[in-house]
């Protein structure tokens, strides 16, 4: 009876704060899990070449043959969005995890010692957060030269700043519970306690800001893309798509409404993760 | 378990002083503790027992510097440099604290962070951690053990919590154990059962033990010798049989009068005024305030801290005219 309960009694508790958050997270997940599918499958479910040229004449509308029409070079929109996704995943998702490196362990290591560490962080936070993010990035990319690997530079010397602060703050107020105490007591390094007890008490809001800061990172890969800084012709990327079609947004507005609407989705998807961890940690913080 | 070589703790005039004060919070606090004994240090809130515990371990707050001279067997404790002083944490002398609640860590398992304790101070693999983790747990009391290794502190209640910080304080073996105000967060049942267990813990380690309470019954139950502390000063220290026959300072007869079962039937009588402020010491005894029998001696210049017995000291220069005083006392006990 006792083994019976107790192992009973820990798993409706904790069926029921999935089944409550869960349709989001479970939404989300899926969603971005079939972009990443299609985007990792692209090569074998795109019906053409993403680069290749004339396949109708230009500015075709939807039909069977092209479900997303053609662009004005005669390209198949479907493959390109498909291949587009790509490259913008890989954006979001090295423009979150380079960034959120480099901020965690700088705001673990102001918030933790405090001091002169933590007012040097506090001045450069200003510095950086008084420019807009985007005008800061493309200045950058500006000096070092468009492409994607200078972009990527870009973000990460911009977006740390966020994560740190976050970090920061967050590090700031968990070093002086008990348990970061007693883990001194015990004769325990202070990377050791950065690393190991400060930082998984500090991070889930850092992450929560990551999921947001994904779909920043993809509007301003787009952003640089239609500026012509970032990835270059002909490869696919959704902003470069829409920058390319502008002109042509009366007469064939498809071209470039469908990677709109794939930043749209995928955005959309992400920031319901973002929103449901968020919820969750709000829960569990509450209880 | 091997007997340990044991070392005895000395402590000569510690002086612990917050940056830009001259008023230190604790003021030349001496005692010793041999090695197996178990030391009691009494006093109120804000009395500086929990800051001389922390000195000890060089864990002051920031802005906080002991001085004055610690000793530990060989080391100086605090003239080590930060390195060597983080490798004797936790192997050598180690503490527990008052809040079971926030002294875990979160997001560990608690076989793991027991685990984690001897893996860092000896060196040995996780397999021969857990199982020495597991030991652990069954000596402290958590029964099935393998089972519970893998929870969260938040599915611990706080006994059980009390209990698995104390078996990662005493996971690497240290010879020390200084207990700031261990069972103060407990309830009255579980208080007795870790205090028991912290006793029992002591005799089999051969551990010597630093027990700080605000509660004069605990530290009588589980210690040889006791100090009492007032306004960061000793003002009393002895054996605790000789403290509690007959207490020599009007403080301790205070203090052992405001316990709620000390005066069964009766109104509490608690000592009155407050404890002073750091910043403005009164020239003379500490306590000469809030003392019925204070006279102009006692207001004009520090009391020495001399032996009234054998072993016995006292910072008082009324203790001819403490019969009265501790008539009450003996008036409770009859009760």
């Amino acid at each position: 009876m006792s083994a019976v309960s107790t192992v009973a009694l820990g798993r409706p508790a904790r069926r029921r704060r999935l089944a409550t958050v869960g349709w989001s997270l479970r939404i989300g997940l899926v969603g971005i899990l079939t972009v990443a599918a299609l985007a990792a499958f692209a090569p074998m479910i795109a019906p053409y070449d993403p680069t290749a040229l004339g396949l109708a004449q230009g500015l075709t509308p939807p039909s069977a043959a092209h479900w997303f029409g053609t662009d004005q070079l005669g390209r198949d929109i479907l493959t390109r969005v498909l291949y587009a996704a790509r490259i913008d995943l890989q954006i979001g998702t090295i423009g979150v995890i380079i960034p959120l490196i480099m901020g965690a362990v700088i705001g673990l290591f102001a918030g933790y010692y405090a001091g002169w560490s933590d007012a040097i962080l506090g001045r450069v936070v200003d510095v950086v957060t008084a420019f807009p993010f985007l005008v800061l990035v493309l200045a950058i990319v500006a000096m070092l030269g468009p492409g994607l690997r200078n972009f990527y530079i870009a973000i990460s010397l911009v977006s740390w700043v966020a994560y740190a602060r976050i970090v920061r703050g967050e590090a700031l107020g968990v070093r002086g519970r008990g348990y970061i105490l007693a883990a001194r007591s015990l004769g325990y390094s202070d990377a050791r306690i950065m690393f190991r007890h400060l930082l998984p008490n500090v991070i889930v809001p850092a992450l929560v800001f990551g999921m947001s800061d994904f779909v920043l990172d993809i509007l301003a890969g787009a952003s640089l893309g239609f500026f012509g800084l970032g990835v270059q012709p002909p490869t696919p990327e959704w902003g470069v798509m829409i920058a390319e079609g502008r002109n042509f947004i009366i007469t064939a507005p498809w071209v470039v409404i469908f990677p709109g609407v794939a930043i749209i989705v995928t955005s959309f998807f992400v920031s319901l993760i973002g929103d449901s961890v968020s919820d969750i940690v709000r829960r569990v913080r509450a209880s | 378990m091997s007997v340990r070589p044991r070392d005895a703790l000395r402590v000569e005039a510690l002086t612990v002083a917050f940056r830009g004060s001259d008023h230190p919070v604790i003021r030349g606090v001496s005692f010793e503790i041999a090695p197996g004994e178990a030391f009691g240090l009494v006093g109120e809130s804000g009395s500086g027992k929990s800051l001389t515990c922390r000195a000890i371990l060089r864990l002051l707050p920031r802005g906080a510097a002991g001085t004055g001279r610690v000793t530990y067997g060989a080391h100086s404790l605090l003239e080590l440099d930060d390195a060597e002083m983080q490798a004797l944490r936790g192997s050598t002398i180690a503490m527990i604290f008052q809040d079971p609640m926030t002294a875990l860590n979160p997001v560990l398992r608690v076989g793991d962070a027991i685990a984690q304790v001897i893996r860092s101070h000896e060196g040995l693999g996780a397999r021969a951690a857990r199982t020495r983790a597991l030991e652990m747990m069954e000596r402290v009391g958590i029964r099935d053990a393998a089972r519970r290794a893998a929870a969260y502190p938040h599915e611990f209640s706080g006994g059980m919590r009390q209990r698995v910080h104390i078996a990662m304080a005493l996971a690497a073996r240290p010879t020390l154990l200084l207990a700031d105000e261990p069972t103060t967060a407990l309830d009255v049942v579980v208080q007795a059962e870790i205090l028991r267990l912290l006793d029992d813990l002591r005799r089999e380690q051969g551990m010597s033990l630093l027990l700080v309470s605000h509660d004069f019954r605990v530290v009588a139950g589980l210690c040889d010798r006791v100090g009492v502390m007032y306004a960061g000063e000793l003002v009393e220290l002895g054996p605790t049989r000789a403290v509690l026959r007959r207490p020599e300072h009007p403080y301790t007869i205070g203090l052992m009068n405001s316990l709620p079962e000390a005066v069964a039937g009766e109104r509490l009588r608690a000592i009155p005024g407050a404890p002073p402020d750091p910043e403005r010491l009164p020239p003379g005894c500490a306590f000469a305030p809030r003392c019925e029998l204070a006279v102009d001696a006692c207001i004009a210049a520090p009391v020495a801290f001399s032996q009234t017995s054998p072993g016995h000291r006292s910072r008082c220069l009324r203790i001819d005219r403490l019969d009265d005083m501790r008539r009450s006392l003996a008036a409770a006990d009859g009760a």
